[in-house]
């Protein structure tokens, strides 16, 4: 019966530890290319980009270096998480007007 | 434009000719009526412009990842396929106990499956190009392009398969496509990586400076063989562990055939 208790008590110590939510970065598309383009992150730690896309036309967001690739059509947001980095620059860029739509990311070791 | 068209065409149409020559070539070699080729295609591209009609609804699923967790259970339905696909057909086609109808509808379903994926990104790209953009043009000539380099490659490689299968051995094939169903497990895993379903690391290795992913031979690496340049733990596990799960099958049926060569059964597929 201790043992029970010891198990449940470390269960919610470790979901509570878990649940707490990575930070989130926004990036907007408009007119086929990111704002902001550049994006600081805290290195190796795990990040929540929230891709709003506000043209009507649907890109697709997408980086070798982050391994990340995602549709996002017109007028929708598109959730993408990326990390934990390692102290560097990401490019990332929208793959249906690359011309235009290039960013990066910056994970800083705090 | 035209050569970005080219690119996101190539790729796409690329991982679907891959499949479909290996199948094609190991069709040609076991006798198999190509009838499944047919299905194969038409509910490919049917229910890619089922699921690129939807997929701004299907995004919004599981809180915003339902684009991932659709393609990643694709992927690991095509992987299952595939695995069961090579485990039974290591050996000669007298001792195989799938009937023809199951094995033509296994090809048709786990291609078909792959171009849900594949297509669907086509069909979302070109309709951001409709006719009446100024772009219209050089897309469509770079889809034309991009298909027809795809498609090249796919009749290049079918016929290297039937030359390895007559003057080696057809178990070749299916190494490669034991190969294949990994790279589909290590994609599966990092589309569940994006969208925090498995847990993420730091790569564990990165191979870029020697070949670059968005290169040519980095491309048509990652369609055959699931390269990628940065794979994180979680990846490599899930592609070394479904490859070897193949492999080892595959090595126990050849094993277990050769000890009972002697069985004389007709050949259901003549």
């Amino acid at each position: 019966m201790i043992k029970l208790k010891t198990l449940l008590l470390l269960v919610i110590f470790f979901s509570s530890a878990a649940s707490a939510a990575p930070p989130v970065v926004e990036i907007k598309i408009r007119n086929h290319l990111f704002y902001p383009s550049t994006v600081s992150v805290p290195a190796s730690t795990k990040v929540k980009l929230l891709v709003i896309n506000e043209d009507n036309t649907s890109e697709e967001f997408e980086s070798y270096e982050l391994n990340r690739e995602k549709v996002i059509m017109g007028k929708q947001k598109a959730v993408i998480f990326i990390g934990p980095l390692a102290p560097g620059e990401y490019l990332f860029f929208g793959e249906f007007y690359p011309q235009t739509a290039q960013g990066k990311v910056i994970a800083r070791q705090d | 434009m035209l050569l970005n068209s080219v690119i996101i065409i190539l790729r796409e149409v690329l991982e679907a000719a891959i499949l479909v020559s290996v199948m094609l070539s190991l069709s040609h070699y076991f006798n198999i009526s190509l009838s499944w080729l047919k299905w194969a295609v038409g509910l490919g591209v049917g229910f890619a412009l089922l699921y690129a009609d939807n997929i701004a609804s299907i995004s919004n699923w599981f809180e915003g990842v339902g684009q991932e967790v659709v393609n990643a259970s694709l992927q690991y339905l095509i992987y299952l396929l595939l695995a069961g696909f090579c485990i039974q057909f290591i050996n000669k086609p007298s001792l195989i106990p799938l009937s023809l109808q199951t094995t033509r509808w296994v090809i048709a379903i786990s291609i078909s499956l792959s171009m849900v994926r594949e297509f669907s990104e086509i069909f979302i790209y070109l309709h951001v190009f409709p006719a009446d953009s100024p772009q219209f043009t050089g897309v469509m000539t770079g889809a034309f392009l991009g298909v027809g380099i795809g498609l090249s490659i796919g009749i290049i490689l079918y016929h290297f398969l039937n030359y390895l299968s007559d003057k080696w051995s057809f178990r070749m094939t299916i190494v490669i496509l034991s190969f294949i169903a990994a790279g589909m497990l290590s994609q599966a895993t990092q589309l569940l990586i994006q969208a925090d379903w498995l847990p993420s690391q730091h790569p564990l290795w990165d191979t870029s400076a020697w070949i670059f992913e968005r290169s040519v031979v980095g491309q048509l690496l990652y369609a055959v063989f699931g390269y990628e340049a940065t794979p994180s733990l979680m990846q490599v596990i899930f592609y070394f562990v479904g490859l070897f799960i193949i492999l080892f099958f595959i090595i126990k049926e050849s094993l277990l055939n050769r000890r009972e060569h002697q069985i004389n059964k007709p050949n259901q597929f003549l």
